[in-house]
């Protein structure tokens, strides 16, 4: 008797005790490729499960509550914050300021890019700039930023701005450059001036490129995030760490660190979908820097 | 076939093209002297082995590179750049990735001065006439990364005809398929071409660049043969087999002849090509 | 040829020198607000710096824990990674945790390492470690699983064991990436340490290194001009890593060419 996945249960003897693969045509295409489709989430849950249960037993053995508390007590205190509206309101300061640096950022590093990748002029005066300025890591402008623009909502826009602006304007140069060539050529012997090959070829193409600006754009931008509210802001995921750790309320610290970690996640995956769906014929990784 | 004393439409005159790489300070001369006539309607080929000048000639033809010295004109005018009136088909298919069959084959009409003054409904009427031409009917919302490579090729050939260039240049356009999909894809091309369906003075100019031989006297009038060192227009074959031609034409002893012919006059240079 | 070679030229350096006249001539033409950071003053403060030692003092103790960290990071990264590579099943029942565990950024983790480990060095180095581990972890695992399957089969029919191919096939084959994973990771601990410094010093005073005299010097002295002092070095200090580490590259790993 051989136990197929599903659960279904066949007779079917010994010619088919080779391939374990092999389903009894009776579950239909859709249940099919819904069990495949929720294959990666019970991976993810059942090692996060072991992580857990490692974690629970590494607690009880410390017993200490400031040094290392229980997932349990991280849950419970999670979801104390989350009722007292607490976390949702650091944690929506947060998203709001990364949302509106990201798109400034964006508007801003896009049209440059695409001038410094289609104008030699612009990418010669425009680049060494650039080049020279990137090493200085958006955390090393924070206490200048921080004379500048003082505690509060800009310092930490402007940081994620920052950090967010490179990716973006590296990947789209490097998406105007890798333009396949032989595609402004169709378009030239098909008679179009220059102005509709940007808009029609060079464009579109340079999409993917983009998009991957946008997610390692993102991930930077997390993490300017985190430093900058930590030391210059008056609210958010970033303050909230270095508030609760500076009371030694550890475990509430850990609940923070966590909503984070599901933030970034969650973003880099909403922009990896977003990079499938309007990119089908583009996956892949970018421009590491 | 060009009638006697017909002007030529395109003609190639002692053209020569020298390039400058400059990341290694070197000269190339990609073609020494090119002499060419092509006339109205027919399907002329250039054979030649490897490093002989062909494409870049094309590309010259076409207008995407200008000559260094020499001159090409079309129609009387000299070309100087690229126009919708020489459309080019290429070897990877230069399929937009991200618009669909339909809106690939549209593109030369929608964005291009050809589609001037077009209505919506005469565009689309044109799409889909040439969509079923090549048969791809059943296909059209699909994007370039679903199709074979037989797919795609057809649907580039869809996209040169339909916005009605008056000459096609074709830079080794079968050359990315498998060898069985070749054959059924050169007739095909015959077949696209009209070369039943329309008489021959209505039929469309082709210039088809191609290292097979055999590819180039199934499908032509006439064909010319390019040599390298130095990389020159040697002689022009005239093919008389007659049209419309099918696939019984690989086995006439004319066909044999001819393809002999022409592999003998290239035939040391392709052998010191390679094994240099 | 030569004549547009040299006018990009032209363009390449004109750009930042207009770029740093403009800076100082605009900083000159601001009402004095004490120590307005122009290039001029931002060079004295930097000789200033210098000479009294305190810069490459705070710069030591910054570049030594990156590199405990670094080490560190490897130790641990190295093997799992190759592991992880080489075994499927370890890689898809691990990599939940790793995509979740690497988007938290090191200094989300600071005040923990000083509940954990004080203000000393070793946060500063946990940190690190910590902010290092995962590219270095993600490019071994792809360099590995990148060698292409046929040189392994090819190694395979000429009778090599498993513990030879892995040496001599899927090491050198997942170097380069590996290497790729080693800048990434330079990059991103030089990033944490000053972080580190920075919201450490910012919080609780003594953490030393260039992070934190940053952050005093804003705090205490407001003079920007040191404070942009920091920045600069901080910036010529990642750049000049990449480079050597992209030096070492070409160097090492000809075959590998981007």
């Amino acid at each position: 008797m051989i136990i197929f996945e599903g659960g279904t249960v066949s007779n079917m003897g010994n010619n088919c005790a080779n391939s374990s693969s092999v389903l009894v045509p009776g579950p239909s295409q859709a249940t099919e490729s819904l069990w495949l489709a929720i294959q990666p989430a019970i991976r993810y849950a059942r090692g996060m499960l072991a992580l857990m249960v490692v974690w629970h037993l590494l607690s009880l053995k410390v017993d200490n509550a400031v040094l290392l508390p229980s997932p349990l007590m991280v849950a419970s205190d999670w979801w104390s914050l989350l009722l007292s509206g607490k976390l949702l309101g650091h944690f929506l300061s947060s998203v709001w300021r990364a949302v509106v640096a990201f798109l400034l950022a964006g508007a801003v590093a896009i049209p440059l890019g695409l001038l410094m990748g289609l104008s030699r002029i612009a990418e010669d005066v425009c680049d060494p700039i650039v080049e020279l300025v990137r090493p200085i890591s958006g955390i090393a402008w924070i206490p200048l930023a921080l004379y500048i623009f003082g505690i509060g909502n800009a310092l930490p826009i402007f940081i994620i701005f920052y950090v967010a602006f490179f990716p973006f304007v590296l990947n789209t140069i490097a998406g105007v450059r890798s333009v396949d060539p032989i595609l402004v050529r169709a378009a030239k012997v098909m008679g179009l001036r220059r102005f509709e090959i940007i808009r029609q070829v060079i464009l579109p193409s340079t999409l993917p490129s983009v998009l991957t600006g946008a997610r390692l754009g993102a991930s930077g931008a997390w993490m300017a995030l985190i430093a900058a509210e930590f030391v210059g802001a008056p609210s958010g995921l970033g303050f909230a760490i270095q508030w609760y750790g500076g009371l030694l309320r550890t475990s509430d610290m850990l609940a923070m660190i966590a909503t984070i970690a599901l933030l970034g996640y969650g973003t880099d995956v909403a922009l990896r979908g977003l990079h499938r769906r309007l990119t089908p014929w583009a996956a892949g990784l970018g421009v590491a820097q | 076939m060009q009638g006697a004393g017909e002007s030529p439409i395109i003609r190639v005159e002692n053209v020569q093209k020298i390039f400058y790489v400059a990341r290694t300070r070197q000269t190339v001369q990609a073609v020494e002297s090119a002499d060419l006539q092509i006339y109205r309607g027919e399907f002329l080929s250039i054979v030649g082995p490897s490093g002989c000048g062909k494409s870049t000639l094309l590309n010259m033809i076409a207008g995407l590179e200008q000559p260094t010295a020499g001159r090409i004109t079309m129609e009387g005018k000299p070309v100087l750049g690229p126009s919708a009136d020489r459309g080019m088909c290429f070897q990877e298919y230069a399929l937009f990735p991200w618009k669909t069959v339909w809106e690939n084959v549209a593109f030369g009409l929608r964005y291009g001065p050809k589609g001037a003054g077009c209505s919506k409904q005469a565009l689309n009427d044109t799409v889909r006439c040439f969509i079923d031409l090549v048969s791809l009917t059943g296909s059209e919302s699909k994007y370039p990364h679903e199709l074979s490579g037989g797919m795609r090729q057809r649907c580039a050939l869809a996209r040169l005809f339909a916005y009605d260039p008056t000459v096609l240049l074709m830079d080794e356009p079968l050359a990315a398929v498998d060898a069985q999909t070749r054959i059924v894809l050169q007739e095909e091309l015959l077949r696209i071409w009209g070369q039943e369906a329309l008489p021959a003075n209505q039929r469309k100019t082709v210039v088809y660049v191609t290292h097979a031989i055999e590819e180039a006297v199934f499908l032509s009038d006439r064909v010319a043969i390019m040599s390298s060192q130095p990389a020159h227009t040697r002689e022009v074959v005239v093919i008389d087999l007659p049209r419309p031609r099918t696939a019984a034409v690989r086995g006439e002893p004319r066909f044999r002849a001819l393809t002999d012919q022409i592999w003998g006059l290239i035939r040391d240079e392709a052998y010191r090509a390679t094994l240099r | 040829m030569n004549r547009v070679r040299s006018a990009r030229l032209l363009r390449n350096i004109a750009s930042p020198i207009a770029f740093l006249v403009i800076w100082q001539l605009w900083g000159a033409a601001q009402p004095q607000r004490g120590g307005y950071p122009v290039p001029e003053r931002v060079l004295l403060a930097a000789q200033e710096l210098i000479r009294t030692g305190d810069l490459p003092i705070a710069f030591l103790v910054s570049i030594q824990r990156v590199a405990a960290g670094f080490l560190l990071a490897c130790l641990i990264a190295v093997p799992l990674g190759l592991l992880m590579g080489y075994f499927r099943l370890v890689e898809r029942n691990l990599d939940p945790l790793v995509q979740t565990f690497r988007s938290v950024a090191p200094i989300a983790l600071v005040p923990l390492a000083i509940i954990w480990f004080g203000t000393g060095n070793i946060s500063a180095i946990f940190i690190v470690a910590y902010g290092a581990v995962w590219p270095l972890l993600i490019n071994t695992i792809h360099g590995v699983k990148g060698v292409d399957i046929k040189l392994v089969r090819a190694a395979q029919t000429m009778g090599l064991s498993r513990g030879q191919i892995l040496r001599t096939v899927i090491l050198p084959g997942a170097l380069p990436s590996m290497f790729v994973g080693v800048r990434l990771a330079m990059g991103v601990a030089w990033g944490a340490i000053v972080a580190a410094e920075l919201a450490v010093g910012a919080k609780s005073g003594s953490s030393g290194g260039l992070g934190q005299m940053m952050f005093l010097f804003y705090a205490y002295s407001v003079e920007m001009n040191n404070i942009v002092v920091c920045m600069i070095t901080v910036g010529l200090v990642a750049f000049v890593i990449d480079r050597s580490l992209r030096a070492l590259q070409a160097l090492l790993m000809p075959w590998a060419t981007r």
